[in-house]
């Protein structure tokens, strides 16, 4: 048994830190894009992000393309070290049981 | 928090699945311009080989074509340039190195490409018209294979409407090559747009 992230260990949210982790650093997410990749409503994505950009993991832009509001999430480097290391947690605990 | 073995088994594949999905809708999304630009210029291109008035002097279409990739890799370059252009000074310099190999990957296409007309030499221009998308076919099909399916079965679609036109509507190939083959390369492009 391991001590694991509970901020990241929640279904949405882990989905969230997932597909971000999977883009090249620096690289954003558009927000319509990943409620399609997580499959979440736009009220429950909102609401995850939220959480994860307090704990200072994800950061989010807004601005304009085309004349439409636009709202991108990227992770950040605090982000992307906490999923490293929950990662690292979920390998030892099958480690572990082997 | 704690976790059983196999909540931990869970959560993993539960990872790997959606890097998967957002891996493959990151490349749709940064490809999708790329085949449209690509699609309007087999438009233009396979139009104006039919209609050159010195169609048959394969020198007059080759410099239509000339044009045209010049145009086609000009117009790559600043699609590739917006991709990176909000990203950190770091991410910045990782995404000039991978411009740079996708241009030498650009040159060793086209090298290959007039190597092979220089051995082979055809003096029907359709059937470079009908190779170079076979080739384009089987390179997005083999790209699909490790990057996601949408592009193999762009890949198949595009060979499978060359080789339609070529052996079915041979007379009309290149009009035919304009019109499905550039045609289904913006609808791709769409398609991809949509993931």
């Amino acid at each position: 048994m391991g001590e694991i992230n509970a901020v990241i260990h929640q279904p949405v949210r882990l989905k969230i830190m997932s597909a971000l982790r999977a883009l090249p650093p620096g690289e954003m997410l558009e927000f319509v894009r990943l409620k399609k990749i997580v499959e979440a409503t736009e009220g429950n994505l909102g609401a995850h992000i939220q959480t994860l950009e307090e704990a200072g993991y994800v950061a989010v832009e807004k601005d304009f393309a085309d004349n439409r509001p636009r709202t991108r999430v990227k992770l950040s480097r605090e982000g992307r070290r906490a999923f490293e290391e929950y990662v690292a947690g979920l390998r030892d605990i099958l480690g572990g049981a082997e | 928090m704690n976790l059983s073995p196999g909540q931990a088994a869970e959560s993993l594949k539960e990872i790997e699945r959606t890097q998967r999905r957002s891996a493959e809708a990151h490349e749709y999304a940064h490809a999708s311009p790329q085949f449209i630009l690509w699609g309007l210029i087999w438009m233009v291109g396979y139009t104006g080989s039919y209609l050159l008035p010195n169609y048959g002097f394969v020198r007059g279409i080759n410099w239509l074509w000339f044009g045209l990739v010049v145009i086609g890799i000009a117009g790559s370059h600043i699609l590739g340039r917006r991709r990176y252009q909000h990203l950190t000074p770091e991410a910045l310099a990782k995404g000039k190195a991978i411009g740079l190999r996708w241009g030498m990957t650009m040159f060793v296409f086209y090298a290959f490409i007039i190597a092979v007309f220089a051995v082979l030499r055809p003096r029907n221009p359709m059937v470079s018209g009908a190779f170079i998308p076979l080739l384009i076919a089987a390179i997005y099909s083999v790209w699909g294979i490790w990057q996601g399916m949408r592009f193999l079965y762009a890949g198949i679609a595009l060979a499978v409407l060359t080789l339609g036109g070529w052996f079915y509507l041979y007379q009309y190939f290149l009009p035919w090559m304009a019109a499905v083959g550039g045609g289904s390369l913006v609808l791709v492009g769409l398609w991809l747009r949509k993931v």
